[in-house]
């Protein structure tokens, strides 16, 4: 009976041992790995999401007024900006909250067949979203706004640009949650956001991912 | 089938059930992980289990996910069923295992008396 008593300890130890290595963490903690981590700005995410856009569009020749990336933060959505192109202000009104669970690029595109209208998506997981319908107005200059997007060929570098603002901020907790692709002025740039505790710096990039500068705000 | 193996079978349904079924929802979810090497892929290699506590009128319910994630903190979510079933029948197989060793273990015989027929007077 001692045997069979120790036997059964013995079952309940391993039981216990295997099921008590790795534990769950929250929500938030989750998303704060994540961005420490680079924020799953990679280099594939770009070519991911534009090859799915264009298998979904059926066209190979895209037009983009602002592709957006957000790094995982589920409770808020923080973008900075200097000198903030109007198509991203109207952008940003049309959604009211761009906060993700994942990586997420989100793009306003033209309609191919339409060149007048816009639709938006966004691409999370290896998959587009439904297209959701932009209201435009008569003043808005589409054709001084839109980009192709092979014309962004610093996309490619994605983790050279996160990595280069966070080494040009020297924030020592700073990480970046949002890269937003717009033209400002004429020129097409590539604008990371890099936010800490204690400050919010913005950091530029030409359309080849060159670096341009940064500015704290 | 040999009973040995039976009983054992019977005892690892029972307890791997309630193992499965108690321990990673209530006290330990994060063993979810150690499914990482089934369903994490290059370059998503670290497992991570993520609780999400929601607060109703009817209480508080946990939904646990769980993630593959790359160095870079790209991700692959590959949800909770079927790690849940995965470690439901590891449990299974797990305690049918130490059980049958522990069966045939405790019933091997020590060494009977011998029968010489003799009567001690």
């Amino acid at each position: 009976m001692r045997r069979r008593r120790w036997l059964r300890a013995a079952v309940c130890s391993v039981v216990l041992i295997a099921c008590g290595c790795v534990g769950a963490v929250e929500r938030d903690a989750f998303e704060q790995q994540i961005r420490a981590r680079g924020g799953g700005l990679v280099d594939g995410l770009p070519a991911a999401a534009f090859e799915a856009l264009r298998n979904r569009l059926g066209t190979g020749d895209i037009q983009a007024g602002v592709v957006m990336f957000v790094a995982p933060e589920s409770t808020q959505f923080r973008l900075v900006l200097a000198d903030q192109p109007e198509q991203v202000t109207r952008f940003l009104a049309d959604h009211d909250d761009l906060s993700t669970r994942e990586p997420a690029v989100h793009l306003r595109v033209r309609t191919p067949q339409r060149p007048r209208e816009l639709d938006d998506y966004s691409y999370r997981l290896g998959a587009v979203s439904a297209s959701r319908p932009v209201r435009v107005s008569v003043f808005d200059d589409l054709d001084g706004e839109c980009f192709t997007l092979g014309e962004v060929p610093g996309l490619a570098r994605l983790e050279s640009i996160v990595d280069t603002a966070l080494a040009r901020s020297a924030l020592a907790d700073g990480v970046v949650p949002v890269i937003v692709v717009s033209r400002f002025g004429r020129d097409i740039r590539i604008v990371a956001d890099v936010t800490s505790a204690r400050s919010d710096m913005i950091a530029e990039f030409d359309s080849a991912g060159t670096f341009l500068g940064i500015r704290q705000v | 089938m040999p009973r040995p193996f039976i009983s054992a079978l019977g005892t690892g349904v029972a307890a791997g059930s309630i193992v499965s079924f108690v321990l990673p929802l209530a006290i330990w979810p994060g063993e979810a992980g150690l499914t990482a090497p089934l369903f994490c892929r290059a370059p998503y290699l670290d497992p991570m289990v993520v609780s999400d506590t929601f607060h109703d009128s009817e209480g508080t319910s946990v939904n646990y996910t769980l993630y593959c994630v790359s160095e870079r903190g790209a991700l692959t979510d590959e949800g909770f069923v079927l790690p849940f079933l995965t470690l439901f029948a590891a449990h299974i197989v797990l305690v049918t295992a130490v059980v049958l060793v522990a069966m045939l273990w405790a019933r091997t015989p020590s060494d009977p008396p011998a029968e010489s027929g003799a009567v001690e007077l």
